[in-house]
Order: C-alpha cells, then structure tokens, then sequence
C-alpha cells in the first residue's frame, strides 16, 4: 500500500474515532448563526451611527451589572455556547428536582404533595410547589425557574437588597455568588405569614427563586393552595396579599419563622443552579425518580462529566461513593489515573474559602513509585460534602509513572472538586 | 437545521484532525462555520454541493483563526512526552497519528487533510485554500515526509488493523 494511501485510511480510523452529539451541536451553530445574523441586521438598518449609539447604550446598561463575573461583556455572551432562548423543562422533571433538592437539603417531610408545571421557551417560568408537614404543621416550599441571559440589564436588582428604609424586606442579605436573600412577612389576619426566600442569578442563565412559609392544614384552608404567580420574579413565589388575607387563617403558627431555615433554602437554590444545564435543560442527575436508590458508581457519571474534553477515557470504575477514571492525554499521551471521592472526614489542608462558603484545600505530593506525582483538590461544602479528587500520572496509584504530569493541571482538579454537580450524586 | 444536524458530524471529524484532537476547538470551528453557513444560506443553497461548501469555509476559519492564535502562542520550553506504539490495536497508534498532524504547520495540515481525508485533488484543495496548486503540491509532499519520518512503519500497522 502506497504511503498516501496509509495515511488516507489512518486519517479514517483516527476521525471515525470522534462522535458529537449531532443536535445539540446543529442548535449551538444555528443560535450562533441567528445571533450574527441579528448583529448585521442592526449594523445594516440602523446605520454605522444608530449601531455604535446602540452599542454605547448597551454598554452602559451591561456595564451597571458590576459583579456580573465577565457577564457584563457582550462578546462574553455572544461567544458562549449557552443558547438563552432554549429552555426545556417537564412538569414531571420539575416535580422530581424540587423533591430531591429536599431531600438532599436535610428536611424532614411528612406528607409531601408537589405541583409543578414546566416551561419549553425562556418566555415562561417553570414552577413547582411541594407542600409538607414539618411537625409543627403544614409548609411550602415554592421553586421557580426562569430562563435568562446574565447579560439582561435589570437582572441585577433581583439579587440586589434595596436600601433599608423603606424596603419591603424585614431582613435581606445581598450575598456574593449573585444570590439573595429575603425575609419578609406577607399580609394575613393573625398577624401576617413570615417567609424566607432566596433569588439567585445562575452563570448558566437561569433566574431561581426558592421561598418556604407556613400554610394553614388542608382542613382549615382553602385559599391558601391557590396562591398564585405575580409579574415580578420573586413576587411569583410568594402568596398574594390578597390571598393570604382571604385565608380562614385562626393560626398565628403562620406567623412563625418557617422551619426549613435560609441556610437550607440556600442550599436547596444551588442544587437547582446544578440542576440545569447551560443549553437549557435539566441534568438527568437532578431528574431520577424521587426516593430512587443509588447506581453502583453513582459518583462515576458525575465524576465522567466534569472531565475536560480533551482527554480519552480508557477504563472506568467505582462504586456509590467513589468513581475513578484512567484517561489519557491526546497531545502528550500521558496515562492519568483521577478518582473521586465523597469522604466523611479525613486530614484538612484548607487554603480558601469560597464566596458560596466552601472549604477548599489544593496539594501536590510524591506517590507511591519514583517520579509519580499525586495531585489533590478537596471541597467541603457548607451542607457537610465532602468531595477529594486526587490525580496521579499513572495508571493507577501504585503504578509505575507514565508522564511527566498527570493528564489534568490542579486547577483542572479544584474547578472539578468545587462543581455543584456534586450534589446531584445521590 | 437539517444541513447543520446531517452535516455536523462529518464536519467535527475533519476539525478533530485540522485540531489535532482538540475536542473544545473542533466543536467551536464547526458551531462557527455552521453559524456562517446558516447567515448565507440564502446564497448557499443555490450552491451545488453544500456540503463541500461547508468544508471549504471549515478549513479557511482554521486557517483564519490559526492566524489569530499564532501572534500569542508561545512555544514550550520541554518537548511533552510522545506516546510510543505499542501494537495495531493499541489507541495510542492513533494518538501518535495526531500527534504528528500537531507538529505539521497548519496549512500542511489543512492539506493533509483536505487531500487524505476529503480525497479531493490538488485543485480542489487550492481552491478551497485559496492558494496556488504549485503550493498545495509542495506542502503535501513535504507533510508526507515529516508523517512519514514521524510515523514510519506504525502507519501501516493502524491503517492494517482497520
């Protein structure tokens, strides 16, 4: 065979080698492609003056997000595979994040009963409603996700506590990670009904907004169950004050502070963040069937997708609390060997605090062969996970190395170690 | 969206060779010629054959962004470690081959894979690059010899095993 040749059938080998999820690359070109297309037609109609006039306001408006963490930079947004008007969520899938964001947020249910609807454009909200008794009575607990892009100006003020005078919150807390949240008591007979709620702006684009408060027992209650969305997005999870004034209401219990805190409703906002994938649907690790016992490997998936791209999974393994990958490195052919693990307690080596409040510790130290190097990252959330990834530039830790390097840099391994899709592993 | 669904996948295959493997940069150069295909396609589905148009604009935005690309790059101070073939079915002959595409300046690369991959001819590959057939012959040649000192006898090993 001519060398030509050699190399025409090695090229095929080699590329029939890649696959892509064919659609969802189609969707990403084509809403870039709109995107271009929108961005000549400014140019063409308006003129090169009515163009930069454009440009100049909209600079000014995305420039007033401050914080936004590169949001506020349009060419940021443009080039970003996210696609802001895709959003695609069902009742039942809404249904099943809510219920095991509660159930991972610690909160002791009885009785659960959980509405939802779903969305399919970012023109609509998707909401759902999880009713329970918490001892002490019945309470709700409302989640509402709208599909944004970061970049729209008047995004901002939903995360931004208003001046104190006059604010319509008792207590309110602007927090970094572009996260509110909101105490406030809503009108009712006996006093008002206290809630909590937390807005968050989600780097992924998604406007969340989680509220619990008290309602009265199904018996006493009619009205209450009809709550209902307002216009404004954090209005929509509160109780009307006309509704809640109309509810037979004889219990001042409504007035009492809920008993799913701000710090769990905190949490229960950034399982829903991971919950949703930046193209606009829900990760299928957020949706399994509430109650569902682990895979064996559950870390595994999770763990499968946090990888870089770049790299080739040759084996793979683990059991519920742990998974491990050998990868190889395409451009150096280096054999890495990551695992990752959710530990109950081990030594601590914290080097930073994240704004969210999650530990995190980075080392690099020598294995157990000469010349190969263990690389680890550690994140303990506020909530108690644990998660310790460790690389080494072998096929396993007790190989002999096969690199220079692992395959992925520590910085890789901490942005994997501090990731929310973490909590989604049951 | 059907041009862009049917013709992703062989569009991203030939960007994982012109990229070397590089996954990330291959989905960006597809999702950026299909975005160009998708603002002229008024024009483009007068055009024969789309799909060869597609490869065409394909290889010029590599080109193009190698341009952009090459005025910050920095080269390595320690040549990485090479994979070392072991057998016909071991990956990492396949990894030596995109390692060995990676060393090759990026018009030979577009060559090597327009000419092997594409199977087009010597002036179809210059017109899509838009450089003369004299200088496609001249880069093919010298890619053959770098692929061939580079590769040797384990290409045919790969190209055997298939």
């Amino acid at each position: 065979m001519r060398f030509e040749d050699e190399v025409g059938r090695a090229l095929r080998l080699t590329a029939g080698a890649y696959s892509t999820e064919q659609r969802l690359l189609a969707e990403r070109s084509l809403a870039r492609g709109r995107r271009r297309v929108a961005r000549r037609r400014i140019a063409v109609a308006g003129g090169s003056a009515m163009a930069a006039a454009l440009v100049a306001v909209a600079g000014v408006q995305w420039g007033g997000l401050g914080d936004g963490g590169g949001r506020g930079n349009p060419a940021a947004s443009s080039g970003s595979d996210h696609d802001y008007r895709r959003f695609s969520v069902t009742r039942e899938e809404m249904k099943n994040i809510l219920s095991n964001g509660m159930e991972r947020a610690g909160v002791a249910t009885a009785h659960p009963e959980v509405t939802a609807a779903g969305s399919s454009g970012p023109g609509r909200p998707a909401t759902a409603s999880f009713d329970f008794g918490d001892g002490w009575g019945r309470a709700r607990v409302t989640l509402s996700v709208r599909r944004v892009d970061p970049a729209q100006p008047g995004l901002k003020k939903l995360i931004t506590c208003p001046p104190r005078a006059g604010s319509l919150y008792e207590e309110c807390t602007t927090q970094s990670d572009n996260r509110a949240v909101k105490g406030y008591t809503g009108a009712g007979k006996a006093g008002g009904v206290k809630k909590w709620a937390v807005t968050m702006l989600s780097s992924n684009g998604y406007v969340i907004d989680v509220a619990t408060y008290n309602i009265p027992s199904p018996a006493t209650a009619s009205a209450a169950p009809g709550a209902r969305a307002e216009g404004t997005p954090t209005a929509d999870v509160w109780l009307t004050p006309t509704a809640a004034a109309s509810s037979p209401d004889p219990a001042t219990s409504l007035s009492r502070n809920p008993r799913m805190n701000p710090g769990k409703l905190r949490f229960l906002a950034m399982y829903v963040d991971a919950s949703f994938t930046g193209t606009g649907d829900p990760n299928p690790f957020a949706t399994v069937t509430p109650g569902s016992r682990p895979e064996p490997g559950d870390i595994l998936p999770v763990l499968k997708s946090l990888l870089p791209k770049r790299l080739h999974i040759y084996s793979e393994g683990g059991t519920g609390a742990d998974g491990h990958v050998v990868v190889v490195d395409p451009e150096k052919g280096d054999t890495t060997y990551i695992q990752a693990v959710r530990t109950a307690g081990d030594k601590e080596f914290w080097s930073q605090t994240l704004p969210d409040g999650t530990k995190v510790g980075t080392r690099r130290t020598a294995g157990e062969q000469p010349g190969v190097i263990e690389l680890r990252a550690d994140a303990l959330r506020v909530n108690g996970l644990w998660m310790s990834l460790t690389a080494y530039n072998a096929p396993s830790p007790t190989s002999k190395k096969r690199g220079a390097e692992p395959a992925v840099t520590l910085d890789e391994l901490k942005a994997m170690a501090v990731s929310r899709a973490w909590l989604l592993a049951r | 969206m059907e041009f862009a669904a049917g013709s992703g996948g062989h569009l991203y295959r030939s960007a994982c060779l012109l990229t070397s493997g590089d996954t990330h940069l291959a989905e960006d150069l597809v999702q950026e010629t299909l975005s160009r295909m998708y603002a002229l396609w008024g024009r483009i589905s007068r055009i024969d054959n789309p799909a060869a148009y597609a490869q065409t604009v394909l290889v010029r935005t590599f080109l193009t962004q190698r341009r952009r690309y090459s005025a910050s790059e920095r080269p390595l101070a320690d040549v990485p470690e090479l994979p070392v073939p072991h057998g016909a079915d071991d990956p990492a002959l396949r990894l030596a081959l995109l390692q060995a595409l990676r060393e090759l300046p990026p018009k030979d690369r577009a060559v090597v894979m327009l000419r092997y991959w594409e199977d087009r001819t010597v002036e179809e590959t210059a017109d899509a690059m838009n450089v003369s057939a004299i200088a496609v012959r001249s880069r093919s040649s010298r890619a053959l010899a770098k692929l061939r000192a580079r590769l040797g006898g384990s290409l045919a090993e790969l190209a055997g095993s298939g």
